[in-house]
């Protein structure tokens, strides 16, 4: 680019004296703003425990996201209004185990819940031939949804080795939820 | 000029351009729905550092996404403005966006809906900040969480209600939130405790790292679920929080939405992490540094066989180490101490380990991972009773020795090499055994095939972390000249498995030590030294019989000429392996050995040296280079001096007068003619030695006649030699006891002439043989007329020997 100018500054001798004020201002600027963008570059890295490959991105939204804002703005209206009505207390529970196993204590089982945020999960634990285990858990808070609380089956209360069948119901005032089933294997020693 | 003006102001705004491009080229390049990676969602170190930003970096940052509140709702929305929109719903103006917001976390009290900020209040971006650092959650996830929840970070117009459920916490998609937890400060404090708390019980909720996990696309369980294997805990925190997975609608809507089946709380999560502070990810993966004391950590997190998953950290601290393992190309990402709290510390990392899933032990060398065998590598038995037959004696059952890995995959990036053999080749090309725990060098690579190994398979060159072994004591299999640092040179004889001293620097050099000798680098020899038995000498002989003298690394084979040495050398038996290592050089009867310091020649002669005085005495003695055998100076000088050696022909003046050698014996010169006649050369006489006449006592007068051992006849004159017949001899009336016997050298020194006829010349006459008697020829015709011939001038005892005739007229 500096020889691009000189090129021009050449050719057109006579507004050299233009032209030179202009480039050493343009440079004195370029060299203080560089100046100080490394120095508040190396402040940032001077934070202790900055990751090397962090960086923060300072500029003004973009359109999407002004456009992903507007969404999640009718989204929110969308809950507040919602959560206005919430009153009649009229909203659909869903459940879903997310994973059964057993380890040393007994049977585990991890679900999801979405719809409520307070009640009892029911499990009940069933195989032929056997009778049923039933066990009522908590619904507690877990991020954004919900979850039944510490819920175990202890070994010793499982009869017999073999497959069962885990089914998980929410109750809530007086309500229930549809049942959602799994199965875990389950072997005792 | 108008023209020049536009062109700077043009150029003005090209390196602005690029000045800003500069400036810029720092930001975060948006990511694709194809960089998805559903079970590694963020990692781990990128989602625990507290410490990415600080509280004005926050509040700069939360500034910059809200350049303009629209606290009074004048912006339209909805057909209306925000304000009338907002009033119809109960909302209060003035809005407070979420740069500008303070809250008391005790009271709760905040300045949303027109409220004065409250005493004691903090902004949000302190809210955020103090609570990244009190569970040791990065910030920028909180930020994102924000934004991906209620949209507060960009929002102009944020509503309270958004505030009361900031980061959804107990807020499920299809019910009202749980009051619980509303409020900025509630939401915030609450999400990041749960986030601490799915990492410090890793194993107690829906999504577990290090196994493969059922994840839903949607709270609508009809829309599918797919088996993901989370990588790490961060990733199964994000899918404890919000368990629903972008499906690929959403993914390749990445800016907008999907179908009905979407689900944006995650991918948002993770486009917005991208866009905002860079990738979630980091190609960081095993080594942390802290930032408070520099300790570089080994970190590994994995879920082991039976089922639990840990999080683990060790120590490395030497180089050695980061070698072993393959770490050396390894980035390291600086943590905070609060990061590295959260592995469980397992102390000091060494070079053997294991996993839960491993039967064997891995032993770590060079980015090789060699598992071990059996017990016989252990230094203990289970039960803690010593192995004695242990090759290794590595200390198996010792967690301060040997680490457990979490799962499988730290180990197995190490690539799989096989069983730890019972032999290594450390970084100095020795080769060891390894028995009872230690190292047994050995000699070198003849005694490593003696012993039956094979190059290629039985050993590997190690680290020299893994072979500080103590040492054990050095394996020979055969014969050999050992040099151990900082012990006398020893040749060991592997026959008695004795070593010898190798004594004195004469000998180490007679021996060329420091030519085949190996210099074994350490004491090997145990704790105990070896026994050194006699020194080594020079004087060399072995199991048959054979004697040499050893000098400059080679052997001087003198088993014939033994008895010209001393009687009294000691004859050292050495191991014929270590002569062996000696090249071996002839000695002969025709030999002469040649001091190599002083240059001295010397004849071996019944137990003495003899000196050789001069060139003359070289040269007749018909030496040449081909003659000489070096001899070390100091071996020399063990064999006591004996007589000059003179050649045949050499003379010697002593008090009796000149003498010339003739073999054992010398001749007495009579007068100064015999010096001519014999053609002798007085310039290499020796003078002044009268120990020369009891060497080479005198066998009479030296003589004319000469006869040699093989009983020629020869009339010796003007230095030439003249056969005479035996006739010829009775003719002049000469007899065999008128000849002196010579050396053959002395006879083959005098060229030889004519053969002895009828004239010789004597003091100027010549005279004729006749009768056994010598006539003198008085006139020229007279000698003319008996036929004339060769006149060769006699010597005076010549001439007095033979009987004087008549003269001939």
């Amino acid at each position: 680019m500096f020889l691009v100018v000189m090129k021009i500054t050449k050719a057109r001798l006579p507004q050299k004296k233009i032209l030179i004020p202009i480039l050493a201002v343009v440079l004195i600027a370029a060299s203080i703003l560089s100046y100080y963008l490394y120095s508040n570059s190396k402040k940032d890295e001077g934070q202790i425990g900055m990751l090397p490959d962090t960086t923060i991105n300072y500029d003004p939204p973009t359109d999407e996201e002004l456009k992903d804002a507007a969404q999640q703005k009718e989204a929110s209206i969308t809950a507040y209004e919602k959560s206005l009505n919430d009153s009649s207390g009229e909203t659909t529970i869903t459940t879903f185990i997310s994973r059964v196993f057993q380890d040393p204590s007994g049977v585990n089982i991890r679900a999801v819940i979405d719809g409520t945020t307070s009640g009892e999960c029911i499990i009940k634990l069933s195989m032929s031939g056997q009778a049923d285990i039933t066990k009522s858990f908590s619904v507690v808070v877990n991020g954004t949804t919900y979850t039944c609380k510490d819920a175990l089956i202890p070994i010793a209360e499982i009869p017999a080795s073999g497959t069962w069948e885990v089914s998980l119901t929410i109750n809530k005032d007086g309500g229930q939820s549809t049942p959602v089933t799994s199965s875990v294997e389950v072997t005792r020693s | 000029m108008k023209k020049i003006n536009y062109i700077s102001k043009r150029l003005l705004l090209v390196l602005l351009a690029i000045l800003l491009a500069c400036v810029n080229n720092e930001q975060a390049l948006a990511v694709t729905g194809a960089n998805w990676v559903a079970g590694n969602i963020t990692d781990d170190i990128v989602f625990y550092n507290n410490n990415s930003m600080t509280v004005s970096q926050i509040q700069d940052f939360l500034n910059s996404k809200v350049p303009t509140c629209d606290s009074w709702g004048a912006g339209s929305y909805a057909g209306t403005t925000r304000r009338a929109y907002g009033e119809a719903r109960g909302i209060t103006y003035p809005l407070t966006c979420l740069k500008d917001y303070y809250e008391n976390t005790s009271t709760l009290e905040n300045n949303l809906s027109g409220n004065s900020i409250p005493n004691g209040a903090i902004s949000a971006a302190q809210i955020i900040k103090d609570t990244a650092n009190t569970y040791n959650i990065n910030p920028q996830a909180l930020i994102v969480l924000l934004q991906k929840e209620q949209g507060l970070v960009t929002d102009d117009w944020p509503w309270p209600y958004q505030y009361k459920a900031a980061t959804g916490y107990g807020c499920p998609d299809t019910a009202a939130c749980d009051a619980d937890y509303y409020g900025f400060y509630n939401q915030v404090n609450s999400a990041a405790w749960q986030f601490r708390y799915y990492a410090n019980n890793p194993n107690s909720y829906n999504h577990i790292s290090g196994q493969y996990n059922n994840i839903l696309y949607n709270p609508n369980s009809s829309c599918g679920s797919s088996s993901v294997y989370i990588q790490n805990q961060a990733t199964a925190s994000l899918y404890n929080y919000t368990p629903y997975q972008p499906n690929q609608a959403a993914l390749d809507n990445l800016y907008s939405t999907g179908d009905s089946c979407s689900s944006y709380g995650n991918r948002n999560y993770w486009r917005y992490f991208n866009d905002w502070f860079g990738s979630t990810t980091t190609s960081s993966k095993w080594l942390r540094q802290s930032t408070a004391d520099g300790q570089v950590w080994l970190v590994v997190q994995g879920t082991n066989k039976d089922g639990t998953y840990e999080s683990k950290k060790w120590r490395l601290t030497s180089w050695d180490i980061y070698l072993a393992y393959g770490l050396q190309y390894e980035p390291v990402a600086w943590v905070s101490e609060d990061y590295l709290s959260s592995f469980t510390d397992d102390g000091t990392l060494g070079t053997v380990s294991t996993s839960k899933s491993y039967n064997e032990f891995q032993f770590m060398d060079n980015n090789r991972r060699y598992y071990i065998p059996g017990i016989e590598y252990c230094k203990y038995y289970l039960d803690g009773t010593e192995n004695t037959t242990t090759n290794w004696g590595i200390d198996c059952f010792n967690t301060n020795v040997v680490k457990t890995f979490p799962g499988d995959e730290f180990l197995e990036r190490v690539p799989g090499a096989g069983q730890l053999k019972s032999l290594f080749t450390a970084s100095n090309n020795v080769t060891y055994l390894l028995s009872g725990g230690k190292k047994w060098p050995m000699y070198d690579s003849q005694t490593f095939l003696d012993m039956g190994y094979n190059w290629s398979t039985d050993t590997t060159t190690m680290q020299d972390i893994n072979t500080q072994q103590p040492l054990g004591k050095l394996l020979i299999s055969h014969d050999a000249l050992v040099w151990f640092t900082g012990t006398p040179l020893l040749i060991y004889d592997s026959s008695t498995k004795q070593y010898h001293d190798v004594g004195t620097y004469e000998t180490f050099n007679a021996w060329g030590l420091s030519k085949i000798a190996k210099s074994v680098p350490t004491s090997s020899y145990d704790t105990t030294p070896p026994t050194i038995y006699s020194a080594l000498s020079v004087w060399a002989t072995d199991s048959n019989g054979h004697k040499y003298i050893v000098d400059n690394g080679r052997k001087i084979d003198v088993t014939n000429y033994a008895d010209e040495l001393p009687a009294d050398i000691t004859w050292q038996t050495i191991a014929q392996g270590a002569l062996n290592n000696l090249s071996t050089t002839s000695y002969d009867d025709n030999s002469y050995v040649w001091d190599r310091e002083t240059g001295a020649v010397y004849k071996l002669d019944n137990g003495t040296k003899r000196w050789v005085p001069n060139w003359g005495n070289f040269v007749g003695l018909g030496l040449s280079i081909g003659n000489l055998t070096q001899v070390a100076d100091a071996t020399l000088s063990q064999i006591p001096d004996g007589n000059q050696k003179l050649a045949d022909g050499s003379l010697f003046l002593t008090s009796t007068g000149i003498y010339m050698v003739s073999g054992e014996t010398s001749y007495h010169v009579p007068t100064w003619d015999y010096i001519s006649t014999f053609n002798l050369d007085t310039g290499y006489m020796i003078q002044g030695n009268e120990a020369l006449s009891t060497e080479y006592p005198s066998a009479g007068e030296l003589s004319g006649a000469i006869k040699s051992n093989d009983g020629s006849h020869y009339i010796v004159a003007s230095g030439n030699r003249h056969y005479i017949s035996e006739s010829t001899m009775a003719a002049w009336g000469l007899t065999d006891s008128d000849f002196i016997l010579v050396s053959d050298s002395n006879i083959n020194r005098l060229n030889k002439s004519v053969d002895f006829d009828k004239f010789f010349l004597y003091n100027g006459d010549v005279y004729y043989y006749g009768n056994g008697q010598k006539h003198h020829i008085l006139s020229y015709e007279t000698y003319c007329s008996l036929g004339s011939g060769y006149l060769p001038q006699i010597a005076a005892d010549v001439f007095e020997a033979i009987p004087l005739g008549d003269p001939i007229e």
